[in-house]
């Protein structure tokens, strides 16, 4: 009558016979720093595919077009940075760091509420934000190959914590969709913005984490 | 582990025996009673070693790798245990241990099939589980999983072609 529980003499030696040299993984920030570049690519084709605004000379000079640039760049480092650093056992993020990608998020929503609240009718501002629903696809499709990116280099090492890393690699690409869009979308408005750039963010990014997490639940277990 | 990560078959043998005995003791720390599935953790954990090996920077120490892993594998069986003892079914979640028969009238154990499926690649491991051990038909996985019936197939071809090699059996397809 064989035993219930696993024969670990066996699996020991099942495993030394399939194991090869392998070759160590990069460091979070070389691994980290490779994406950036390679999303920056992306990105940029993105926007000459969906066709880029007309006035972007003059918009990169504009303090409120960099700030918001700079707003969703924060997020796509800071987002991508947990992602990167969740895939490595022992080198989990602390909390700290962690709350960088929301508290970037939250930089951003409130810089665009302060820009509303600032004008003369908020109220009226948020009531005839126009229906551009173009923008969340922009943002998307912009986002995904980015997202597809991290997720392949992610997949390579060994994320245990994976709503997390779901959730910071949604983060993350949709972050830079968002950037890619605002060269793109010629409407530079604030609650145009909150409306369709920011709030479609921040909510696929929550309802992308559990589906998400299914790439990367998997990579080390046994089964399901 | 830098020299296990070289591919030192020795020195990775010696490497998850002082594993084993560092999973059991971090278990056993945990729980406050003894535990018959200490040793499911420990399986789960020196795979998931094994899986990530290649995660692990040589300038760093092996404690905080090594247990973020063993903490993680774990907290899974744990759950685990947790969810088949409130169903108050006592077998294991693998339907049995039987064995599966070869041709030759031979079986193969278990703990080599399991051993096996986990160093199937991801997709190919989850086709193949769903298909033997879950009974799931191959419309209902591919709808799941978002492929073509065909794919599914595909990949569940692959992943049985990997296991024959690895175990040296034919499993048997529906």
């Amino acid at each position: 009558m064989k035993s219930d529980r696993p024969d670990l003499a066996l699996t020991i030696a099942t495993l030394v016979r399939s194991a090869g040299p392998v070759t160590p993984i990069e460091t979070t920030t070389i691994r980290l720093t490779r994406w950036v570049v390679a999303s920056t690519g992306l990105m940029a084709l993105s926007v000459l595919v969906a066709g880029i605004r007309p006035d972007v000379a003059a918009r990169i000079v504009d303090a409120w077009f960099l700030a918001r640039g700079a707003a969703a760049f924060a997020i796509v480092l800071a987002a991508a940075t947990v992602a990167f650093a969740t895939s490595v056992p022992g080198r989990e993020p602390s909390a700290a760091v962690r709350a960088l990608a929301p508290a970037a998020c939250l930089a951003w929503g409130a810089m665009l509420i302060t820009a509303i609240a600032a004008t003369q009718s908020p109220l009226d501002q948020m009531l005839h934000v126009p229906f551009h629903p173009s923008c969340v696809a922009l943002i998307t499709a912009a986002g995904v190959p980015p997202g597809a990116l991290l997720v392949r280099m992610l997949r390579r090492a060994a994320p245990l914590q994976a709503r997390l890393t779901a959730a910071a690699t949604a983060l993350a690409s949709l972050a830079s969709g968002a950037l890619a869009a605002q060269f793109v979308c010629a409407d530079d408005g604030a609650a145009h913005h909150l409306v369709w750039h920011f709030a479609p963010v921040v909510l696929l990014t929550i309802v992308s984490v559990v589906p998400g997490s299914s790439l990367f639940g998997g990579s080390l277990r046994r089964s399901a | 582990m830098r020299r296990a990560q070289q591919g030192e078959e020795e020195a990775y043998a010696e490497l998850l025996v002082l594993l084993t005995a560092a999973t059991r003791s971090y278990v056993r720390l945990r729980l406050a009673a003894p535990v018959p599935w200490i040793d499911d953790v420990v399986q789960e954990t020196l795979i998931a070693v094994h899986q990530a090996r290649h995660t692990f920077d040589g300038r760093k120490p092996l404690a905080p790798w090594f247990y973020a892993i063993a903490r993680n594998r774990f907290v899974d069986v744990l759950r685990r245990e947790q969810r088949v003892r409130e169903r108050e079914v006592v077998h294991d979640v693998w339907p049995e241990r039987a064995g599966i028969t070869h041709e030759s009238g031979s079986t193969v154990d278990i703990d080599a099939v399991r051993l096996a499926l986990a160093q199937l690649p991801a997709r190919q491991r989850e086709i193949v589980e769903a298909i033997k051990l879950r009974d799931e038909s191959v419309r209902e996985i591919a709808s799941r999983l978002r492929m073509t019936v065909t794919a599914v197939k595909v990949t569940a071809h692959r992943g049985y072609r990997t296991l024959r090699r690895l175990l040296g059996v034919d499993l048997r397809e529906e």
